[in-house]
Protein backbone atom coordinates (compact mmCIF):
# COMPACT_ATOMS: atom_id res chain seq x y z
CA UNK A 1 0.00 0.00 0.00
CA UNK A 2 0.92 3.37 -0.55
CA UNK A 3 1.91 5.53 2.01
CA UNK A 4 -0.47 8.43 2.85
CA UNK A 5 2.56 11.02 2.49
CA UNK A 6 3.70 9.81 -0.51
CA UNK A 7 2.45 12.90 -3.56
CA UNK A 8 0.21 11.05 -5.96
CA UNK A 9 -0.66 13.93 -8.55
CA UNK A 10 2.76 14.57 -10.90
CA UNK A 11 3.08 17.68 -13.03
CA UNK A 12 6.22 16.82 -15.16
CA UNK A 13 7.25 20.30 -17.02
CA UNK A 14 10.13 19.05 -20.08
CA UNK A 15 11.67 21.97 -21.69
CA UNK A 16 14.04 21.39 -24.73
CA UNK A 17 14.18 22.36 -28.57
CA UNK A 18 14.29 18.98 -29.77
CA UNK A 19 11.43 16.31 -29.35
CA UNK A 20 14.23 13.58 -30.11
CA UNK A 21 16.10 15.26 -27.16
CA UNK A 22 17.63 13.12 -23.82
CA UNK A 23 15.59 15.37 -21.79
CA UNK A 24 12.04 14.73 -23.63
CA UNK A 25 14.03 10.75 -23.03
CA UNK A 26 14.02 11.20 -19.47
CA UNK A 27 10.66 13.08 -19.24
CA UNK A 28 9.41 9.62 -20.48
CA UNK A 29 11.61 7.71 -18.48
CA UNK A 30 10.35 9.90 -14.62
CA UNK A 31 6.57 9.39 -15.96
CA UNK A 32 6.98 5.41 -16.36
CA UNK A 33 8.65 5.30 -13.15
CA UNK A 34 6.29 7.48 -11.67
CA UNK A 35 3.47 5.15 -12.92
CA UNK A 36 4.69 2.05 -11.66
CA UNK A 37 4.39 3.52 -8.23
CA UNK A 38 0.27 4.00 -8.88
CA UNK A 39 0.98 7.92 -9.12
CA UNK A 40 -0.89 10.27 -11.50
CA UNK A 41 0.96 12.24 -14.21
CA UNK A 42 0.36 15.02 -16.26
CA UNK A 43 2.71 16.75 -18.83
CA UNK A 44 3.39 20.17 -19.98
CA UNK A 45 5.96 20.22 -22.77
CA UNK A 46 6.21 23.58 -23.80
CA UNK A 47 8.22 23.27 -26.97
CA UNK A 48 5.53 21.26 -28.05
CA UNK A 49 2.86 23.89 -27.23
CA UNK A 50 5.32 26.58 -28.24
CA UNK A 51 4.90 28.51 -25.08
CA UNK A 52 5.41 32.33 -25.25
CA UNK A 53 7.86 32.78 -22.14
CA UNK A 54 7.54 36.75 -22.28
CA UNK A 55 5.45 38.36 -19.71
CA UNK A 56 3.74 41.07 -21.94
CA UNK A 57 3.01 44.66 -20.86
CA UNK A 58 -0.92 43.80 -20.83
CA UNK A 59 -0.07 41.16 -18.22
CA UNK A 60 1.91 43.40 -15.86
CA UNK A 61 -0.54 46.35 -16.19
CA UNK A 62 -3.23 44.01 -14.75
CA UNK A 63 -0.65 41.70 -13.08
CA UNK A 64 -2.36 39.67 -9.74
CA UNK A 65 -6.07 40.91 -11.21
CA UNK A 66 -6.49 38.94 -14.76
CA UNK A 67 -5.12 35.57 -16.05
CA UNK A 68 -4.72 34.51 -19.87
CA UNK A 69 -7.13 32.54 -21.14
CA UNK A 70 -4.46 30.16 -22.77
CA UNK A 71 -2.72 30.48 -18.98
CA UNK A 72 -5.86 28.46 -17.63
CA UNK A 73 -4.82 24.61 -17.99
CA UNK A 74 -1.71 25.66 -16.93
CA UNK A 75 -2.69 27.50 -13.86
CA UNK A 76 -5.43 24.19 -13.32
CA UNK A 77 -2.37 21.78 -13.33
CA UNK A 78 -0.25 23.91 -10.64
CA UNK A 79 -3.28 23.71 -8.59
CA UNK A 80 -3.83 20.23 -9.15
CA UNK A 81 -0.45 18.84 -8.47
CA UNK A 82 1.25 17.10 -5.00
CA UNK A 83 4.36 17.34 -6.65
CA UNK A 84 6.07 19.32 -10.11
CA UNK A 85 9.31 17.48 -12.04
CA UNK A 86 11.04 20.22 -13.83
CA UNK A 87 13.15 18.39 -17.17
CA UNK A 88 15.36 20.90 -18.66
CA UNK A 89 18.89 21.72 -19.52
CA UNK A 90 20.80 23.79 -18.36
CA UNK A 91 22.02 26.68 -20.16
CA UNK A 92 24.38 29.09 -18.35
CA UNK A 93 23.57 28.26 -14.92
CA UNK A 94 19.58 27.78 -15.12
CA UNK A 95 16.73 26.88 -17.45
CA UNK A 96 16.02 27.20 -20.74
CA UNK A 97 14.38 30.98 -21.32
CA UNK A 98 10.96 29.47 -22.06
CA UNK A 99 10.82 27.54 -18.74
CA UNK A 100 12.01 30.83 -16.83
CA UNK A 101 8.95 32.27 -18.68
CA UNK A 102 6.80 29.82 -17.32
CA UNK A 103 7.75 30.72 -13.76
CA UNK A 104 7.23 34.59 -15.03
CA UNK A 105 3.97 33.67 -16.39
CA UNK A 106 1.64 31.12 -14.50
CA UNK A 107 3.31 31.62 -11.02
CA UNK A 108 0.80 34.98 -10.61
CA UNK A 109 -0.29 36.69 -7.61
CA UNK A 110 -3.51 35.43 -6.87
CA UNK A 111 -2.73 31.69 -7.73
CA UNK A 112 0.95 31.20 -6.68
CA UNK A 113 0.99 33.66 -3.57
CA UNK A 114 -0.53 36.58 -2.59
CA UNK A 115 1.81 39.47 -2.14
CA UNK A 116 2.60 40.36 1.78
CA UNK A 117 -0.36 42.98 3.58
CA UNK A 118 1.82 46.20 3.96
CA UNK A 119 4.51 45.30 1.05
CA UNK A 120 6.70 44.22 3.81
CA UNK A 121 7.85 40.67 4.90
CA UNK A 122 7.99 37.65 2.53
CA UNK A 123 5.10 36.19 -0.60
CA UNK A 124 2.10 34.42 1.34
CA UNK A 125 1.94 31.36 -0.42
CA UNK A 126 -0.67 29.39 -2.32
CA UNK A 127 0.28 26.71 -3.68
CA UNK A 128 0.46 23.81 -0.39
CA UNK A 129 -0.85 21.60 -2.13
CA UNK A 130 2.76 20.72 -3.72
CA UNK A 131 5.00 18.83 -1.49
CA UNK A 132 7.89 18.22 -3.52
CA UNK A 133 9.78 19.91 -6.30
CA UNK A 134 12.19 18.19 -8.28
CA UNK A 135 14.96 18.82 -10.90
CA UNK A 136 15.97 16.30 -13.53
CA UNK A 137 18.59 18.37 -15.62
CA UNK A 138 21.54 17.74 -18.00
CA UNK A 139 25.14 19.56 -18.01
CA UNK A 140 27.46 20.21 -20.55
CA UNK A 141 30.12 21.36 -18.26
CA UNK A 142 31.78 19.63 -14.59
CA UNK A 143 29.79 18.97 -11.46
CA UNK A 144 32.87 21.50 -10.01
CA UNK A 145 31.92 24.27 -12.60
CA UNK A 146 28.60 24.24 -11.86
CA UNK A 147 29.58 24.60 -8.32
CA UNK A 148 31.70 27.59 -8.94
CA UNK A 149 29.46 29.30 -10.61
CA UNK A 150 26.67 28.82 -8.31
CA UNK A 151 23.11 26.82 -9.79
CA UNK A 152 21.15 29.75 -10.09
CA UNK A 153 18.54 28.24 -11.79
CA UNK A 154 18.63 25.16 -9.26
CA UNK A 155 17.53 28.04 -6.60
CA UNK A 156 14.99 30.04 -8.79
CA UNK A 157 13.04 26.29 -8.03
CA UNK A 158 14.21 25.37 -4.23
CA UNK A 159 14.56 28.59 -3.02
CA UNK A 160 12.13 30.82 -4.85
CA UNK A 161 9.36 29.12 -6.35
CA UNK A 162 9.24 26.66 -2.78
CA UNK A 163 8.48 29.67 -0.98
CA UNK A 164 4.70 29.51 -2.05
CA UNK A 165 4.56 25.61 -1.56
CA UNK A 166 3.70 23.96 0.81
CA UNK A 167 5.72 24.42 4.30
CA UNK A 168 7.26 21.29 4.57
CA UNK A 169 7.89 21.24 0.63
CA UNK A 170 10.90 18.65 0.04
CA UNK A 171 12.87 19.29 -2.92
CA UNK A 172 15.30 16.75 -4.81
CA UNK A 173 17.97 17.61 -8.03
CA UNK A 174 18.80 14.88 -10.31
CA UNK A 175 21.22 15.64 -12.58
CA UNK A 176 23.57 14.35 -15.65
CA UNK A 177 27.02 16.25 -16.13
CA UNK A 178 29.73 16.49 -18.83
CA UNK A 179 27.05 15.47 -21.19
CA UNK A 180 29.43 15.47 -24.23
CA UNK A 181 31.06 12.93 -23.02
CA UNK A 182 28.86 10.36 -22.39
CA UNK A 183 28.42 7.44 -24.26
CA UNK A 184 25.42 5.58 -25.34
CA UNK A 185 25.45 3.31 -23.01
CA UNK A 186 26.33 5.17 -20.00
CA UNK A 187 23.77 7.82 -21.15
CA UNK A 188 21.33 4.71 -21.36
CA UNK A 189 22.20 3.90 -17.58
CA UNK A 190 21.51 7.39 -16.46
CA UNK A 191 17.90 7.05 -18.09
CA UNK A 192 17.62 3.81 -16.03
CA UNK A 193 18.76 5.40 -12.87
CA UNK A 194 16.10 8.10 -13.54
CA UNK A 195 13.47 5.84 -13.79
CA UNK A 196 14.39 3.54 -10.89
CA UNK A 197 14.22 6.96 -8.95
CA UNK A 198 11.08 8.01 -9.78
CA UNK A 199 9.74 4.43 -9.39
CA UNK A 200 10.60 4.39 -5.71
CA UNK B 1 36.92 55.17 -24.90
CA UNK B 2 35.14 52.73 -23.16
CA UNK B 3 32.07 51.03 -25.52
CA UNK B 4 29.73 50.01 -23.45
CA UNK B 5 26.70 47.58 -25.14
CA UNK B 6 23.58 48.02 -22.61
CA UNK B 7 20.84 45.06 -22.44
CA UNK B 8 18.17 45.99 -21.15
CA UNK B 9 14.37 43.64 -20.46
CA UNK B 10 10.95 45.64 -19.37
CA UNK B 11 8.21 45.03 -20.84
CA UNK B 12 6.87 48.80 -19.66
CA UNK B 13 9.05 52.00 -21.23
CA UNK B 14 7.41 53.88 -18.34
CA UNK B 15 8.64 51.88 -16.07
CA UNK B 16 11.20 52.65 -13.23
CA UNK B 17 13.40 50.51 -14.75
CA UNK B 18 13.73 51.93 -18.17
CA UNK B 19 14.33 55.30 -16.41
CA UNK B 20 17.05 53.68 -14.79
CA UNK B 21 18.63 52.50 -18.48
CA UNK B 22 18.19 55.52 -19.82
CA UNK B 23 19.82 57.86 -16.71
CA UNK B 24 22.97 55.12 -16.88
CA UNK B 25 23.23 55.54 -20.76
CA UNK B 26 23.27 59.36 -20.17
CA UNK B 27 25.80 59.25 -17.55
CA UNK B 28 27.87 56.93 -19.24
CA UNK B 29 27.64 59.02 -22.47
CA UNK B 30 28.78 62.29 -20.74
CA UNK B 31 31.53 60.71 -19.08
CA UNK B 32 32.44 59.97 -22.71
CA UNK B 33 31.60 56.74 -23.49
CA UNK B 34 30.19 54.85 -26.65
CA UNK B 35 26.77 53.50 -25.63
CA UNK B 36 24.89 50.62 -27.97
CA UNK B 37 21.87 49.69 -26.42
CA UNK B 38 19.60 46.49 -27.04
CA UNK B 39 16.34 46.80 -25.64
CA UNK B 40 14.92 43.19 -25.80
CA UNK B 41 10.77 44.42 -25.54
CA UNK B 42 10.95 46.85 -27.55
CA UNK B 43 13.19 45.03 -30.67
CA UNK B 44 10.32 41.81 -29.71
CA UNK B 45 13.64 39.53 -29.26
CA UNK B 46 12.54 36.37 -29.71
CA UNK B 47 13.95 34.36 -26.86
CA UNK B 48 13.88 30.49 -27.13
CA UNK B 49 16.34 28.66 -28.85
CA UNK B 50 14.76 26.85 -32.01
CA UNK B 51 15.51 23.07 -32.94
CA UNK B 52 17.41 24.35 -36.06
CA UNK B 53 19.66 26.62 -33.50
CA UNK B 54 20.45 23.85 -30.84
CA UNK B 55 21.33 21.06 -33.64
CA UNK B 56 23.85 23.66 -35.12
CA UNK B 57 25.14 25.07 -31.96
CA UNK B 58 28.38 24.98 -32.11
CA UNK B 59 28.60 25.99 -35.50
CA UNK B 60 25.53 28.46 -35.82
CA UNK B 61 27.51 32.11 -35.22
CA UNK B 62 29.39 31.84 -38.07
CA UNK B 63 26.02 32.03 -40.53
CA UNK B 64 23.12 32.95 -38.14
CA UNK B 65 19.58 32.61 -39.61
CA UNK B 66 18.48 35.52 -37.15
CA UNK B 67 20.04 38.57 -38.45
CA UNK B 68 18.72 40.11 -34.77
CA UNK B 69 21.18 37.47 -33.53
CA UNK B 70 23.71 38.44 -35.96
CA UNK B 71 23.96 41.97 -35.37
CA UNK B 72 23.79 41.37 -31.49
CA UNK B 73 27.48 39.53 -31.95
CA UNK B 74 28.57 42.40 -33.99
CA UNK B 75 27.73 44.69 -31.34
CA UNK B 76 29.61 42.33 -28.12
CA UNK B 77 32.98 41.97 -30.63
CA UNK B 78 32.77 46.07 -31.18
CA UNK B 79 32.32 46.00 -26.83
CA UNK B 80 34.54 46.45 -24.36
CA UNK B 81 32.11 46.62 -21.34
CA UNK B 82 28.71 45.14 -20.88
CA UNK B 83 25.70 46.34 -18.56
CA UNK B 84 22.38 44.39 -17.99
CA UNK B 85 19.34 45.95 -16.74
CA UNK B 86 16.27 44.54 -15.58
CA UNK B 87 13.79 43.54 -13.03
CA UNK B 88 13.99 40.46 -10.82
CA UNK B 89 11.52 37.88 -10.99
CA UNK B 90 11.61 34.65 -9.31
CA UNK B 91 14.91 35.28 -8.19
CA UNK B 92 16.24 35.71 -11.74
CA UNK B 93 16.07 38.25 -14.99
CA UNK B 94 13.04 37.88 -17.45
CA UNK B 95 12.84 35.20 -19.63
CA UNK B 96 13.54 37.32 -22.95
CA UNK B 97 16.67 38.11 -21.25
CA UNK B 98 17.84 34.71 -20.32
CA UNK B 99 16.93 34.07 -23.93
CA UNK B 100 19.24 36.80 -25.14
CA UNK B 101 22.20 34.63 -23.02
CA UNK B 102 20.91 31.64 -24.43
CA UNK B 103 20.72 32.04 -28.30
CA UNK B 104 23.35 34.91 -28.72
CA UNK B 105 26.22 33.74 -26.41
CA UNK B 106 27.08 30.84 -28.49
CA UNK B 107 30.25 28.67 -28.93
CA UNK B 108 31.83 31.42 -30.68
CA UNK B 109 30.60 34.32 -29.26
CA UNK B 110 30.48 34.09 -25.69
CA UNK B 111 32.85 30.42 -25.32
CA UNK B 112 35.15 28.31 -27.16
CA UNK B 113 35.37 24.78 -26.98
CA UNK B 114 39.09 23.69 -26.99
CA UNK B 115 39.04 20.76 -29.24
CA UNK B 116 42.60 19.11 -27.70
CA UNK B 117 41.70 19.56 -23.47
CA UNK B 118 37.80 19.16 -24.32
CA UNK B 119 38.06 22.35 -21.94
CA UNK B 120 35.50 25.25 -22.36
CA UNK B 121 37.49 28.69 -22.50
CA UNK B 122 35.84 32.24 -22.36
CA UNK B 123 35.02 34.23 -25.43
CA UNK B 124 34.35 37.49 -23.76
CA UNK B 125 38.17 38.48 -22.84
CA UNK B 126 37.73 41.89 -24.41
CA UNK B 127 34.87 42.81 -22.00
CA UNK B 128 36.63 44.93 -19.65
CA UNK B 129 33.90 45.46 -17.55
CA UNK B 130 30.49 43.82 -16.31
CA UNK B 131 27.80 45.51 -14.62
CA UNK B 132 24.33 44.55 -13.68
CA UNK B 133 21.47 46.70 -12.46
CA UNK B 134 18.13 45.81 -11.05
CA UNK B 135 15.53 45.96 -8.58
CA UNK B 136 13.94 43.65 -6.16
CA UNK B 137 10.22 43.42 -5.19
CA UNK B 138 11.63 41.99 -1.32
CA UNK B 139 14.51 43.03 0.65
CA UNK B 140 17.90 42.51 -0.34
CA UNK B 141 18.70 40.01 2.85
CA UNK B 142 15.37 38.22 1.44
CA UNK B 143 17.23 38.30 -2.03
CA UNK B 144 20.43 37.13 -0.53
CA UNK B 145 18.56 34.10 1.44
CA UNK B 146 16.60 32.90 -1.97
CA UNK B 147 19.83 32.75 -3.85
CA UNK B 148 20.06 35.87 -5.91
CA UNK B 149 19.90 34.36 -9.29
CA UNK B 150 20.51 37.10 -11.34
CA UNK B 151 23.29 38.34 -9.76
CA UNK B 152 25.40 35.25 -9.91
CA UNK B 153 24.36 34.38 -13.77
CA UNK B 154 26.14 37.51 -14.20
CA UNK B 155 28.82 37.85 -11.86
CA UNK B 156 29.64 34.51 -11.76
CA UNK B 157 28.51 32.54 -14.92
CA UNK B 158 29.21 35.59 -17.22
CA UNK B 159 32.15 36.84 -16.00
CA UNK B 160 34.09 33.71 -16.12
CA UNK B 161 33.88 34.17 -19.81
CA UNK B 162 35.64 37.50 -19.82
CA UNK B 163 38.88 38.89 -18.89
CA UNK B 164 37.93 38.58 -15.30
CA UNK B 165 40.24 41.45 -14.38
CA UNK B 166 37.65 43.62 -12.97
CA UNK B 167 35.03 42.41 -10.76
CA UNK B 168 31.77 42.15 -11.81
CA UNK B 169 29.66 45.38 -10.38
CA UNK B 170 26.12 44.45 -9.25
CA UNK B 171 24.07 47.40 -8.21
CA UNK B 172 20.61 46.39 -7.09
CA UNK B 173 17.51 48.55 -5.41
CA UNK B 174 15.68 46.31 -2.64
CA UNK B 175 11.97 46.77 -1.53
CA UNK B 176 10.95 48.87 -5.34
CA UNK B 177 6.99 48.87 -4.48
CA UNK B 178 7.72 50.35 -1.15
CA UNK B 179 10.72 53.09 -2.26
CA UNK B 180 9.65 57.27 -2.13
CA UNK B 181 11.00 59.03 -5.36
CA UNK B 182 13.93 60.36 -3.27
CA UNK B 183 14.90 57.19 -2.61
CA UNK B 184 14.40 55.85 -5.99
CA UNK B 185 16.52 58.86 -7.77
CA UNK B 186 19.28 58.72 -4.84
CA UNK B 187 19.57 54.91 -5.95
CA UNK B 188 20.06 55.94 -9.70
CA UNK B 189 22.71 58.54 -8.78
CA UNK B 190 24.77 56.50 -6.65
CA UNK B 191 24.34 53.62 -9.61
CA UNK B 192 25.60 56.33 -12.51
CA UNK B 193 28.23 57.29 -10.61
CA UNK B 194 29.87 53.60 -9.81
CA UNK B 195 29.61 52.86 -13.95
CA UNK B 196 31.43 56.40 -14.83
CA UNK B 197 33.81 55.62 -12.58
CA UNK B 198 34.56 52.41 -14.79
CA UNK B 199 34.55 54.48 -17.84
Amino acid sequence: MRSPHRPARTLVVVCHPRADSLCHAASERVQRGLRTQGAQTRLIDLYAEAFEPRLSLHELRHYGTMVPDELAAHIEALQWAERVVFVHPTWFSAQPARLKGWFDRVWLPGVAFDPPPSGRGRLRGRLHNIRRLEIVTTHGSSKWVNRLQVHSGRRVVFRNLRQVCHPLCRTRFTALYNLDRHDGAAISAWLDQVETRFSR
Amino acid sequence: MVRWLVIAAHPDPASFSAWMRDAAIASLQDAGAHVDLIDLYAIDFEPSMSDEEHRRYEEISADHPDPLVRDHIDLIARADAMLFVFPTWWGSMPAVMKGWLDRVLLPGVGFQLNERSGKVEPGLRHIKYLAGLTTYGGSQWVQRLVGDGGRTIITRTLWLMTSKRHRGTWLALDRIDLRKDEERAAFVERACAELRALT
